[in-house]
């Protein structure tokens, strides 16, 4: 009797150390390449961040804009929209383009200090800027073009039904535009989009 | 055989009392939380709910009620942090668990984690819209806005709440997206057969009267929308939080500088939609309840073989448990209403009268702040709760009284 308490005491203890030694019970921090990291979530996450921007940029420069031979075009960034249903910053992903289209040197970028400001002192800021008054603003700037985006977000879930999982399909398209203010026409308009299905249980422990 | 036995009759008793302990933890703490906020004392009500809960069971629910605690001291980004949590912790919960299964079959439906009843949950977007707004952060209003609709979408066959349409119209018409504001317009207008919303607008009038004037807003016509809060939700215990006596049909009167500018409307009441929400869930909850008994009695019987006595006791303490749920989000108003009014172009700050049905004035509150501005439109919002907390006028005497002992002492 004593000895089985005990036998199972020993292995109590043994099993322990063994969880305890096993990685997945420990905290690990490892560092990961963004562009090659898998998603975890089929929202809006850091490879989204990373690798939309880096698309339609390359779109965008590959497209023939300016024309060859041409100066580079001063540019104001007037914003990405956010029409999705998740909280995200738009501010940084339209610092994420606009780094990567002024290192090309294919463009010239107008200072977002100096857009603020005159944003604010027409009362506006850039997420709740209207239309008119962005092209407005972009002309008083001294910008040939302005960059506009907008990011959407649609989404499905399966129906009700006699499974052991769930289904959710989300899918992002994100959108630039540049548009001469002079003219009001866009000149370049691209999109890119990515989806993701996700699996979820509808038991778990 | 023996040793399985023993340890199965232990985990009969031990599991329903770790439930019963675990759960009665939380339960003070937010019983004093909602306490403080009807009293108007929101940050000791914030106080209360700090920090969360270590059993994750009902963190969604002090999530609700804190944030609404943040919301009501002008604390408006604490609050949407604090409601952005509860969503996301609400969405990983939203699967069947096992061993909280396990745990509800011994002893009630409170070993499940708390999620929210659909109307509770569409209402965490509907406020989070209301701070977004606060804070002019129109874009992020309208992400609430869309969740709102994706919600109300799919009620699967939980009631609709014509407040939440109209929030979520309003928030899309503030970045500009008329069409989707109209889309939302409509569906409240079609829940309310006695107020009349212009789809084009959002001007909201009554049934009986000129239906409102349709066409995009007049250039330089300022109007000010106000989202009004009265009453408490119906809590768990009966007790009415609310120090008013509404009626049935009270309303608001919302003045500038003396001038009457406009009432409010009644577009949703959280007692109906629990109510309606009860129903829904009444059938599963039956067979569920029924189910439990079966269990609970079998395995008091099993025990009652070996040891009648103990067989008994555990009979007695099992059913003691069987409880229903009834968490909710207490601190939720009871009555939505809506106020749609032209008001001055430079409004500094507005006074709301609190009427009941026969015109009899209940209290009034002068709000400066929340008072955002987009263009020609004013947002605001408020609730009858009287802010800041005052101690009650004994306190309050005791305090100056020994101010002024201290005083005779120096003097001597």
């Amino acid at each position: 009797m004593i000895m089985n308490s005990l036998i199972k005491y020993v292995c109590i203890v043994l099993a322990l150390s063994a969880i305890s030694g096993c990685r997945a019970f420990r905290i690990g921090i490892y560092d990961q390449d963004p562009e090659k990291a898998r998603s975890i979530t089929e929202r809006y996450d850091p490879r989204d961040f990373k690798s939309m921007p880096t698309e339609i940029v390359q779109k965008l420069l590959n497209h023939p804009f300016p024309p060859a031979g041409a100066e580079a075009p001063l540019v104001v960034d007037m914003g990405i929209q956010n029409r999705t249903k998740t909280h995200m910053d738009t501010l940084a992903l339209a610092d994420n383009v606009t780094t990567k289209l002024l290192n090309s040197k294919k463009v010239r970028l107008v200072q977002s200090n100096r857009r603020d400001a005159l944003l604010k002192e027409q009362g506006y800021q850039l997420k709740n800027c209207p239309e008119d008054k962005r092209v407005k603003i972009g002309k008083q700037l001294g910008a040939k073009y302005m960059i506009t985006g907008s990011m959407v977000e649609l989404g499905a879930k399966s129906g009700r039904q006699v499974r052991v999982s769930k289904k959710e399909d989300v899918y992002y398209q994100l959108t630039l535009e540049i548009t001469d203010l002079q003219t009001a026409e866009v000149i370049v308009k691209k999109q890119v989009d990515r989806m993701r299905r996700a699996s979820k249980p509808i038991i778990g422990w | 055989m023996v040793h399985v036995r023993h340890s199965l009759q232990a985990s009969l008793v031990i599991v329903p009392l770790a439930v019963a302990i675990v759960g009665g933890c939380v339960g003070p703490r937010l019983n004093s939380a909602r306490h403080n906020f009807y009293r108007g004392d929101f940050r000791q009500a914030v106080t209360n709910l700090t920090p969360l809960a270590l059993d994750k069971r009902n963190n969604v629910l002090i999530l609700m009620e804190r944030g609404m605690s943040h919301q009501a001291r002008g604390n408006y980004e604490a609050s949407v942090d604090d409601w952005n949590a509860a969503v996301e912790e609400a969405k990983r919960l939203d699967y069947y668990s096992l061993s909280q299964g396990a745990a509800s079959i011994l002893s009630n439906d409170e070993a499940m984690a708390f999620r929210g009843a659909p109307y509770e949950r569409t209402l965490l977007h509907a406020f989070a819209a209301k701070s977004y707004l606060a804070l002019q952060m129109w874009e992020d209003a309208a992400v609430e806005a869309r969740n709102i609709i994706d919600r109300l979408e799919n009620l699967d066959g939980f009631p609709d709440d014509a407040y939440c349409h109209y929030l979520a119209g309003f928030c899309l018409e503030m970045i500009n997206d008329h069409d989707g504001a109209a889309f939302q317009y409509r569906a409240a207008s079609k829940l309310m057969p006695t107020v009349k919303i212009d789809e084009n607008t959002g001007r909201i009038g009554t049934g009986s009267g000129k239906p409102a004037r349709s066409g995009r807003p007049e250039k330089g016509g300022a109007q000010l929308v106000c989202f009004i809060s009265m009453g408490s939700s119906p809590s768990v215990s009966g007790i009415v939080r609310s120090r008013y006596a509404w009626g049935p049909s009270p309303y608001a009167e919302i003045y500038s500088g003396g001038k009457l500018l406009g009432h409010s409307h009644a577009f949703s009441n959280t007692g109906s939609l629990l109510s309606s929400t009860e129903k829904r869930l009444a059938a599963v909850r039956i067979v569920k309840e029924t189910t439990r008994i079966v269990i609970k009695d079998a395995a008091a019987n099993a025990v009652s073989r070996e040891n009648e006595f103990l067989g008994e006791l555990l009979r007695w303490f099992l059913f003691a448990l069987e409880t229903p749920d009834r968490r909710r989000w207490e601190t939720l108003p009871n009555l939505l209403h809506v106020a749609r009014v032209p008001c001055p172009p430079d409004l500094k700050n507005y006074r709301v009268v609190f009427k009941t049905t026969d015109g009899r004035t209940l209290a009034q509150k002068t709000i400066d702040n929340p008072l955002a501005r987009r263009d020609n439109v004013f947002v605001s919002f408020c609730r009858d709760i009287q802010c800041p907390y005052q101690p009650p006028v004994r306190q309050r005497v005791k305090k100056s009284r020994r101010r002024i002992g201290k005083k005779i002492k120096r003097r001597d």
